[in-house]
């Protein structure tokens, strides 16, 4: 058969490279930011933007979906043109593809900064991103298809099966979890509720981590670890066992981030099982990478592009054996809310995500620019600054988390709560400022990286299309070497697709629907009334300002935190709650029942400066909830789109909404009046206080 | 004859631990989802071993001129097997209970399966060591003639990571190339398919559990419960017993140093950290919003004042804390502050 002449793309995996090398600098800088925030309050600077709470998203999102979401593309893009022997399906699709993604980090940045977040963690961008992001996603989608459909190689390589999964999953968990209403341009609200609105998100949140961090990577790791090693694929069969396993099992483990909590507990033992089952799917990833680098082991000494490929995959293995750990309830008992979290992603961000992203920079762009990279001593020293900032930045925070979860849970002899909450924070403190330089031996390593491509890239010449020849496809595909019942899927992407959106359905479906359509989950309280419009408001701005991101609202039926907090969570009390805002970390104490605790005047001067009433305390200030003024305007249509959503205000009380706002301000101004604490009605802070002042208090009026 | 020994070993076995199986049971425990759980483990592990034990005896007549040294391996084997079951049938005290089973039932029914899993193993190994000669002896005459051939440890065969020479790669290799990725097709390591069974297992053991689990509510309140128990006895032993009836004002200075030091975290934020008060009220002056003895002050921070915005501590301090800051707000009495805040409540001396 003649050869068919055609060229490879590199211009769009070159553009995917940068943004990815750009953000993931702007990324980690907001991760940094934030992190010494921790240890010195004042960098909030007084300035809304610049508060851990608005920095956070901003930087979960930009390492996710920018830096290793740029990744994945240029791995993809990369890969994927090679492995079907063809060129992409469309440079137009490419161009929208590129541009629109960025456009979507950009404006979501911004938008984030400025508080516009829908409150819910990984999935915080406003329904128009939502909407931008499945448009975007549609056209990478066509593209890899189109680009796969008219491929020169008859069966699809094992990082295709891969890249398939991903887009359907995440096509999938994207759009049932954006289900909302719109209040506003910037505004909406999400459709489901409380102990609902947990589990699609975590269903959600979990399964990011999984078909966002993990299958693409996988993907990535199946091309270019066996590509930079030059060795081949240890084990064909279990790249097959571990694609579908994985993506099977994956689905199901969401609900291990609500152990203990008001979740129906069905649901808790299925998120519990389904991680540990997922122990051995994971592992045979991790193991196939590393046993392909049998016979090239001489090489990693030298190889700093190796060495990465080994770190990644060791970190990957570690992370995926530390999850299942966290699902066991008596593990998570312990963990959960405590730094032991963010210490176990972060060995999967910095150690799989960062390293095999660094290893694949290290080995394409040369190869783009038709060149040796420029040095290879700076990339082996960032390769060890790397591994150093990983382990400055995850054992203080394991040690931190230990520490601080068994000081909350020490009871004195006689019966009382051995440490008051922020006698905790304190104590962990000089672990955070340890974690912050961990963070930064680890970007500086990743900006020595930028200077050593940068000077690679000045000298090399850039191959926008790479020629390449392959025969076309023949009319009746055969089974190429040993015949393998699996390699009849692999001819037909099709089918490939539609196996793995029902595999990854199974468990979305079997989870989800029980507990939205069985009564019994969410037990009515009768005392659980809606919010008040003033109460609307204050909630707007708890999650304008992500306070999630530092306090939860979801007191464990555990011992200490029922006499540190009060009687623990029940499901009936979220009801009303579009969306819930639990949390997922104590770096504050829970506000499950703050509501009552403490007068009006001590929420104002604590907004106004917290170590005014908790000396020590690492929270920022808030200023500006002083000065800014309520917008009076959105509360009828903020009426009208929770009445949609199934909260039960009367008919026409949108009209009567505003009056009763002004009433319930004027009731609250007054009695910081009392405590000479003048301040206007319309103003911020008056809403908050009065949404902190309910929170929790409704289950007490059948006491 | 030796296969008639092995047979009637093999016997002895099943019938012993069938005893062991039934003897540990009252009634009662019978019921109990662990037993019954447990006993159907030990009754599938009785089917195993009685088709591998068959296997073995049947792979053992074909070799017959290698029986004799294997054969009495076994036996001695099986019989060190059986005596220890035996050694089982003591019976103990019941004490306490797991998972509703008293201890003796409990350990008995599992020992029984460890052993079960342990006669498991041996025939799997003597069958192994059969087949495994035989296999080689047919298919690999050349290789085994290769001297100098280490021996495969355990670890290697729990591992199995194979083709580690070029020769052995060409034999796995599928005939892919993907952009000149060649893909082996290795088998997956015995331990990690193992694994991955045994956390299937784990999976459909805890699900089965959760049934019968405490559930969270009932979770907490035992902890209460054993919480309050440990309380109890540890107030009779100490004099902590005070209460707002009984409290006597404190004068020996480590108390009030103590109470200053809670002072200062705790009260400070709303009465100021020298008492004259902020959002709370002055405690230096002679005006009392809720009384100003040394019995009222102690119920005023132990009950707190709600509806002011006084929360009550009487979960965060200790009876004696409270006393101590009672007093110490008693000491300070008269003090006059700098910057006090104005008079509140009825005077009282």
């Amino acid at each position: 058969m003649p050869l068919e002449k055609f060229s490879y793309d590199n211009r769009t995996v070159k553009w995917f490279a940068y943004a990815c090398i750009g953000w993931g600098l702007i990324g980690m800088l907001a991760g940094l930011w934030a992190a010494l925030a921790l240890v010195l309050p004042d960098l909030s600077l007084g300035f809304a933007p610049t508060t851990f709470g608005r920095l956070r998203p901003v930087h979960t999102n930009a390492v996710i979906f920018a830096f290793v979401g740029n990744g994945i593309f240029m791995g993809v893009y990369y890969s994927l043109q090679r492995l079907c022997k063809a060129r992409m399906f469309s440079d137009i699709l490419s161009k929208i593809h590129f541009w629109g993604w960025q456009a979507i980090i950009a404006g979501g940045a911004l938008t984030l900064f400025m508080g516009c977040t829908t409150g819910k963690e990984y999935a915080e961008l406003e329904w128009p991103f939502d909407i931008a992001i499945t448009l975007i996603w549609l056209v990478f989608g066509a593209n890899m298809l189109g680009t796969i459909l008219r491929r020169r190689e008859a069966h699809l390589y094992v990082a295709i099966w891969f890249y398939i999964g991903t887009w359907v999953a995440i096509a999938m968990l994207h759009i049932v979890n954006s289900f909302e209403l719109p209040l506003s341009f910037l505004k909406s609200y999400s459709a489901y509720a409380g102990v609902q609105d947990a589990l699609v998100q975590w269903w959600y949140g979990h399964n990011a981590v999984a078909f966002f961090l993990t299958t693409p990577y996988l993907g990535l790791m199946y091309y270019f670890v066996p590509k930079a090693a030059n060795r081949p694929v240890y084990s064909y069969r279990w790249s097959i066992i571990h694609f579908w396993a994985l993506i099977f099992i994956y689905i199901w483990a969401g609900p291990h981030h609500l152990l203990y909590t008001a979740l129906p507990e069905w649901a808790q033992s299925l998120g519990t099982v389904f991680s540990i089952m997922l122990i051995a799917p994971s592992w045979g990833g991790m193991l196939n990478g590393l046993l392909t680098l049998r016979g090239a082991w001489d090489r990693v000494r030298e190889d700093a592009i190796l060495k990465f490929f080994v770190v990644a995959l060791t970190c990957y293995g570690m992370a995926t054996f530390e999850g299942p750990m966290l699902s066991l309830k008596n593990v998570n008992a312990i963990s959960h809310y405590t730094d032991w979290t963010i210490a176990h992603v972060h060995v999967g961000a910095l150690g799989w995500n960062g390293f095999l992203t660094f290893g694949i920079l290290y080995w394409l762009l040369p190869r783009i620019f038709s060149t040796n990279l420029y040095s290879k001593k700076w990339a082996n020293t960032h390769f060890w600054i790397g591994t150093l900032g990983i382990i400055f930045y995850v054992i203080p925070l394991y040690w931190a988390a230990f520490t601080q979860s068994m000081m909350w849970k020490q009871f004195t002899p006689e019966g009382q709560l051995k440490f008051q909450f922020l006698e905790t924070v304190n104590t962990i403190v000089p672990m955070y400022a340890l974690r912050a330089f961990g963070g930064t031996l680890y970007l500086s390593g990743v900006i020595l990286m930028i200077v050593n491509l940068t000077k690679t890239i000045l000298r090399g010449t850039f191959v926008a299309n790479e020629p390449a020849e392959a025969a076309p496809l023949p009319k009746v595909i055969v089974t190429h070497g040993k015949a393998h019942w699996h390699s009849w899927i692999e001819r037909r992407p099709i089918q490939l697709v539609v196996f793995s959106l029902i595999v990854v359905g199974i468990g979305g479906i079997l989870e989800l629907i029980p507990t939205f359509l069985i009564k019994s989950n969410i037990p009515t309280i009768t005392s659980v009334k809606p919010y008040t419009p003033l109460e609307l408001h204050g909630r707007d701005i708890y999650i304008r300002e992500g306070c999630y991101t530092c306090h939860s609202q979801m007191i464990r039926p555990f011992r200490d935190e029922v006499a540190r907090y009060g009687e623990y969570s029940k499901a009936g009390e979220f009801i009303y709650d579009h969306p819930f805002q639990w949390g997922s970390k104590r770096t504050g104490p829970d506000l499950a029942r703050i509501g009552g605790k403490y007068p009006n005047s001590w929420h104002y001067n604590h907004m106004m400066d917290p170590t005014s009433m908790s000396p020590g305390s690492i929270m920022p200030q808030y200023p500006w909830l002083f000065e800014d003024k309520v917008d009076k305007t959105l509360t009828p249509p903020m009426i009208n789109v929770m009445r949609k959503l199934g909260v039960p205000y009367a008919l026409g009380y949108e009209k009567q909404a505003n009056a009763d706002m002004e009433k319930q301000a004027q009731e609250i101004t007054a009695s910081l009046q009392k405590d000479k604490l003048p301040i206007q009605p319309d103003r911020e802070i008056v809403a908050l206080i009065a949404y902190l002042q309910r929170l929790g208090k409704d289950i007490k009026a059948t006491h | 004859m030796n296969k008639k020994l092995v047979n009637i070993s093999a016997l002895l076995l099943l019938s012993l631990t069938a005893a062991a199986q039934d003897r540990p049971e009252p009634p009662s425990e019978l019921s109990n989802p662990v037993a019954i759980v447990l006993l159907t483990v030990i009754i599938g592990l009785l089917i195993a071993i009685g088709i591998l034990g068959s296997v073995v005896i049947s792979a053992m007549d074909i070799y017959k001129d290698r029986i004799k040294k294997s054969g009495t391996v076994l036996t001695i084997l099986l019989l060190l097997v059986a005596g220890q079951a035996m050694a089982q049938d003591t019976p103990a005290a019941k004490t306490t209970l797991i998972n509703g089973l008293s201890q003796t039932s409990f350990y008995l029914l599992v020992s029984v399966i460890v052993l079960e899993i342990a006669v498991i193993i041996s025939l799997l190994f003597t069958l192994r060591i059969l087949v495994g000669i035989e296999r080689k002896r047919r298919i690999k005459p050349v290789k085994e003639a290769v001297p100098g051939k280490p021996k495969i440890s355990w670890l290697d065969k729990l591992n199995d990571t194979k083709s580690l020479d070029a020769d052995s790669e060409a034999d796995v290799d599928m005939g892919h190339d993907y952009d000149g990725i060649h893909e082996l097709n290795n088998p997956t390591p015995p331990w990690w398919r193992y694994g991955f069974y045994c956390s299937i297992l784990f999976a459909v053991v805890y699900l089965w559990r959760f049934q019968s689990a405490p559930t969270q509510a009932e979770e907490l309140a035992s902890a209460e419960a054993a919480a309050a128990e440990e309380k109890a006895e540890y107030l009779k032993l100490a004099a902590n017993n005070i209460d707002e009836k009984s409290v006597k004002q404190l004068t020996d200075p480590a108390d009030l140093a103590a109470a200053q030091k809670l002072f200062s975290t705790n009260c400070a934020p709303c009465h100021g950290p020298q008492g004259q008060g902020v959002v709370g009220p002055n405690l230096t002056d002679d005006y009392w919003l809720h009384g100003g003895k040394i019995n009222d002050v102690f119920s005023t921070i132990k009950y707190g004042v709600a509806d002011k915005g006084m929360k009550s501590w009487k979960d965060d301090f200790s009876p004696r804390q409270l006393a101590q800051l009672a007093s110490y707000i008693k000491s300070i009495h008269g003090s006059n502050p700098p910057n006090p805040k104005e008079k509140q409540g009825i005077l009282e001396q």
